[in-house]
């Protein structure tokens, strides 16, 4: 059964056109439309891990970037992926950061260790603390303990001045482990004048320590004249002579070593190889000289060959053939339709699994076309689940259709659940996600998504669901304990309630739309949110049931509520509780069906039967990997790919397999003007 | 070393986890008040507003309407009553008006969505398409209209901010798209200004860059040099421009203008003597992360970095937690009080903090003297409203409305002003940019320009 499909099919085209097309016949596999995707613009998720792929970067710019809106459940959806003045401008930002981080040269940083002389760190032989240093009134040393990294050159400074009397300067040594490196006169005779002397020594590594000493202590004591050293701070720096490190983002990028700043030989190569894997596509004749203009614009004008690059780069990654998925048109004025090239496709393909760009392997097939059959992409798919990059499709795609993304933002109530912590948080999100990685990495039937009776918990989670104690991350049987399958985890009650209280309404309204694609509608205008669901004088079950009792609600109601209802054993944070409020909980459903269940489990049993279910899958999962929306044009397709996603036994490989293959996945057409 | 690098090294290792404030310090970086440079002179000093600096604007939003019986003074005029939720106001009430009865009419419409309804058209004062997302629509805001005339000059034409980015999974309201929910500021029909969410990050967008141990001759190549690079990708989205269907060009024209507006933000950089403040260093509690915004947006208008500046506390319809004001629940969903007095007295509480938070800025704004002796909140106008007015009946009109700072002289503040039932709120937007220089004098549903003296 497919009803939400074929409803649409139905009403559109009595809404829309007037087609003189026999509804019975429907058109030719070839003359059907199988849709177009809009300019897609990278999203947060995708920028990160293309720069990921493409550099090697650690760096995660996208962070930084605006939130994507999302609609049809997704924030990967072309149409509502739109760019504002300060996308550009962050993308600039990104594109400086990481270019700059391509082409450097580390060198590793000195340590840096710096004593006030009247602080606690060091020691002194002779003399007395006072506000801006330490006096030494007499012949004398001031000694601090450093501890060397690594052997080499290492600079000791200190801030001296004194009070002068007699004939001469005050004279100081500064040196280490006891011996004299720098004998200075200290003309300084307050602390503003301060001067910073400084000696270069090589010490090896491991611990020594450093000094300055007063040398001519004068005292005329008729006179009054008193000579005095004071020390302000002493420090020391190194190794100084540190060698350059390795960068392999460099490495990677230079496939040749320039010869001199002007090396435009190099600099072509360099982009030669580098620009198309950044715009997932082989370069048009003369757009690498696009990009050598940057170059030579920054080496002409004082720039290195590392500046004139690193621009040069800055310029790949700000480019729209980068920031956007472009797929041409053959005809762009017209609607007809057209196979993508291989490059666009294999694009489609990593950013469906991968969120992130083409590999090694990808880009090879398209250069041999041999993304062109079904048997040829199937191929590609299965590589492609199997390699550790599909862990997007838990991020993204389970993250937003599960609601596991969710988790991070919620807030519940500390007073209502004391036992609500991070670690709980950590682990709800991990079971969910261990939990559906399994249906990639294992082939197995999405039905148990629901049904599973087993499941993995870690020490928090096994507490939190007063299970034994287990180590990290377990596989046990959850079934004694009430749990297992989706519908009895606790992240997802967590993100389907208020922060200090369940929320029935919410719960049944995520299993429908969700798991269903059956969205209640929007409540009238008046009635949007008059119910409170307030617990204090009665159960939740009885308000609303005075709440359908107005068969406007009632309509939906009806059936969102018995769902949530049956949920009620868990609370807010998603433990299992006997009473809500004083009042045992009842956790029967009744559909208007007459359908009856009691509790998580049986209702994962009434959803898993549903036919709906794997239609609602095959919905989400084909609005994800095409960055649109089904129109009801894709009906005929969406029917085809559900029928594969069934003879594959319900398999999560048979569903993506089945989309790639499609012709709504291989090919698109432009827009009459 | 030299000294410069040592200072550096100095002040990074200050900052470290420990510190939640790391100061720049005074004397760190110096950036350029580009009016400030042209008020040299004798002619300069006069108190009060002379008209001699640049009027800025700034829109405050909070979600879920007002309780507004305790929001709105029951006396008329200059010194006015202070209810309970407007006790914040008190050491800067004679700087802040509060006008009863305006109303964005254009978001009433009888489906559910108010939120985001309201949102959307908080300053387009249109209404938005019923639409999920595909076909967002919207009008072009009132802080666009401004900064299209007058932040051309700026570093930045307008600021978008707020404190949250939105929901990670879901929709947003009714069938909205969540572009309404999100964004109060829109360039045109189909553009949401995005906005930074991070203090830090929005420091960073201000200052950074301003690195005193740069020459002029270093500055300016680097304009030179990022120039190049905005050359090369236009000529690269000009050539792709042609290859593409209509839906796809609009999608290569929201990023030209992007490419433009940087290009503008590159020539107009900046070198002066203007002395940023402290950058707020993550963590940040709620509390925390509004007052760093406020002192850079406070920062930010006092060194002219722009002039025109919107700020969301929290999307439309919000359901963030304010435990830390001892209140249990969430904020959309007390907003449905049902008249209930604990639930309106957590309410209560909760608008109080938002209007404490509203009443930090405008003191910051008014403890900033500008060069010719008044403030920065003499000449500036900094307006507070809602998405709704009653949390529970979703009305759009009555709204909520303070209006602090004089506009430049053109703004009595201090009043509470009654205006007509029903009043157009584009009416004050549109004296709010006529204060700031702009010449429009029509916008949404609006009827004429509002007398503010």
């Amino acid at each position: 059964m497919r009803t939400t499909i074929l409803l649409a099919l139905v009403v559109a085209p009595l809404a829309s056109c007037s087609c003189n097309q026999n509804p019975d016949e429907g058109p030719e596999a070839d003359e059907r439309d199988a849709g177009r995707v809009t300019l897609h613009r990278l999203n947060r998720a995708e920028y990160d891990n293309t720069v990921r792929d493409l550099l090697g970067t650690a760096l995660t710019p996208a962070q930084d970037f605006p939130y994507d809106d999302s609609s049809h459940g997704f924030d990967n959806l072309a149409e509502t992926l739109t760019m504002s003045p300060l996308h550009v401008e962050m993308y600039e930002r990104a594109a400086e950061a990481l270019a700059t981080e391509a082409l450097e040269i580390p060198l590793g940083e000195p340590a840096f260790e710096r004593f006030e002389a009247e602080g606690p760190d060091v020691t002194a032989t002779v003399g007395a603390a006072q506000a801006d240093g330490w006096m030494l009134w007499s012949n004398g040393d001031l000694t601090a303990t450093i501890e060397a990294p690594a052997d080499g050159l290492y600079a000791i400074r200190t801030r001296l001045w004194a009070t002068q009397a007699g004939p001469e300067l005050a004279q100081a040594a500064i040196g280490h482990d006891g011996g004299t490196d720098l004998i200075v006169d200290v003309a300084a005779t307050d602390v503003q004048g301060g001067e910073t002397f400084e000696v270069e020594v090589q010490l090896t590594a491991g611990v020594h320590s450093i000094h300055v000493s007063f040398l001519n202590d004068f005292w005329d004591q008729y006179a009054g004249e008193d000579r005095n050293l004071i020390v302000d701070w002493i420090e020391h720096e190194g190794p100084l002579d540190l060698e350059p490190g390795p960068n392999p983002i460099r490495d990677r990028l230079l496939v040749c070593e320039p010869s001199s700043d002007t090396d435009v030989a190099c600099a072509r190569l360099v982009l030669e190889a580098f620009a198309p894997r950044a715009w997932r596509r082989p370069l048009e004749p003369g757009e690498v000289d696009g990009l050598l203009d940057v170059f030579d614009a920054v080496t002409s004008d004082g720039g290195t060959w590392d500046d004139g690059m690193r621009l040069a780069v800055q310029a790949v990654l700000l480019s729209p053939h980068f920031l956007f998925r472009v797929e041409l048109e053959d005809e762009p004025g017209t609607e007809k339709r057209h196979d993508l090239t291989q490059y666009e496709l294999a694009t489609r393909l990593s950013y469906f699994l991968w969120s992130s760009m083409p590999d090694d392997a990808l880009f090879a097939a398209a250069e041999k076309g041999e993304l062109a059959t079904e048997a040829q992409i199937a191929a590609q798919v299965t590589r492609m689940l199997a390699d550790p990059k599909a862990e997007a499709l838990t991020e993204n795609f389970a993250g937003q259709w599960l609601y596991i993304r969710a988790i991070a933002d919620k807030q519940p109530d500390s007073w209502e659940y004391p036992t609500f912590d991070e670690d709980l948080r950590d682990a709800m999100s991990e079971e969910m996600e261990r939990f559906f990685r399994s249906f990639i990495d294992e082939e197995r039937d999405l039905h148990e998504l629901l049904l599973a009776t087993e499941g993995e918990v870690n020490a928090r989670l096994a507490e939190h669901y007063g299970l034994d104690p287990v180590g990290d991350w377990q596989t046990v049987d959850l079934e004694a304990a009430d749990r297992g399958g989706l519908l009895a985890m606790s992240g997802l009650h967590l993100v389907n309630s208020y922060p200090a209280r369940t929320s029935p309404v919410l719960r049944g309204k995520w299993v429908l739309s969700s798991l269903l694609c059956d969205e209640p509608p929007p409540p009238p205008p008046e009635v949007e949110g008059l119910i409170t669901e307030d617990a204090d004088s009665q159960t939740l079950r009885e308000q609303l049931e005075q709440h359908r009792a107005d068969p406007v609600c009632a309509s939906c109601h009806d059936v969102m509520d018995p769902i949530g209802l049956s949920l009620e054993h868990f609370d807010g944070v998603g433990a299992w509780r006997a009473t809500d409020n004083g009042f045992p909980v009842d956790a029967s459903g009744e559909l208007p069906d007459g359908t009856t269940f009691y509790g998580a489990r049986e209702l994962s049993a009434v959803i898993a039967a549903d036919a709906r279910y794997p239609t609602c899958i095959t919905d989400k999962l084909f609005t994800y990997a095409h960055g649109r929306s089904p129109r009801y044009t894709d009906a005929p397709y969406l029917v085809e790919i559900e029928d594969a996603f069934a003879q594959g036994g319900f398999t999560f490989e048979a569903l993506a397999v089945a989309i790639a293959t499609s012709d709504t996945f291989r090919t698109r057409h432009g827009e009459a003007e | 070393m030299t000294w410069n690098k040592w200072w550096f090294r100095k002040n990074q290792s200050q900052r470290g986890p420990v510190t939640r404030r790391a100061f720049l310090g005074g004397g760190a970086a110096v950036i350029t008040l580009p009016f400030l440079e042209s008020l040299k002179g004798p002619a300069w000093a006069s108190p009060g507003g002379t008209g001699a600096c640049p009027v800025r604007l700034v829109w405050v939003y909070v979600p879920n309407g007002m309780v507004m019986n305790d929001f709105t003074p029951n006396a008329t005029g200059p010194g006015y009553d202070l209810p309970r939720i407007l006790a914040p106001l008190a050491p800067i009430q004679s700087e802040v008006s509060v006008h009863t009865a305006l109303a964005n009419m254009p978001a009433s419409v009888p489906v559910a969505g108010d939120h985001a309804r309201g949102t959307g058209s908080f300053l387009s004062c249109v209404t938005v398409e019923h639409t999920a997302g595909d076909d967002i629509s919207n009008g072009i805001t009132i802080d666009q209209v401004v900064a299209n005339e007058i932040g051309g000059d700026n570093l930045f034409r307008s600021l978008e901010l707020g404190t949250s980015g939105g929901a990670a999974v879901g929709d947003c309201d009714s069938g909205y798209s969540c572009a309404y929910s999100r964004n109060i500021s829109w360039a045109n029909a189909t553009t949401p200004m995005a906005k930074t969410t991070d203090p830090a990050l929005l420091f960073d967008r201000l200052f950074e860059g301003f690195d005193q141990t740069m020459t002029e001759e270093d500055r300016d190549r680097r304009k030179r040099w990022r120039t190049s690079v905005l050359d090369s990708v236009t000529a690269e989205a000009n050539a792709l421009q042609g290859k593409l269907s209509t839906s796809d060009r609009l999608k290569v024209d929201e990023y030209l203008t992007g490419i433009r507006d940087l290009e503008l933000r590159i020539l107009n950089g900046v070198d002066g003597v203007c002395i940023p403040g402290d950058k707020a260093e993550s963590p940040l509690t709620y509390t925390e992360q509004i007052t760093a915004f406020n002192d850079v947006i406070a920062k930010a208008l006092e060194c002219d970095l722009t002039r025109v500046v919107t700020f969301m506390l929290e999307n439309a319809g919000s359901n963030r937690s304010f435990d830390f004001l001892g209140v249990t629940g969430a904020h959309h969903e007390l907003s449905h009080h049902q008249g209930v007095p604990a639930t309106l007295e957590s309410l209560v509480t909760i608008d109080t903090f938002e209007v404490s938070m509203y009443a930090d800025l405008v003191q910051k704004m008014a403890a900033i003297t500008e060069p010719d002796g008044s403030t920065l909140l003499d000449n500036s106008l900094v307006a507070f409203s809602s998405e709704i007015s009653d949390g529970d009946w979703h009305n759009h009109n009555d709204l909520p409305v303070l209006l602090a700072g004089r506009g430049g002289g053109v703004h009595a503040a201090g009043e509470h002003v009654v205006h007509p039932d029903e009043t157009p709120i584009a009416n004050l937007f549109l004296a709010m940019a006529q204060a700031a220089g702009s010449t429009v004098s029509q916008h949404g549903d609006s009827t004429g320009v509002m007398s503010l003296t």
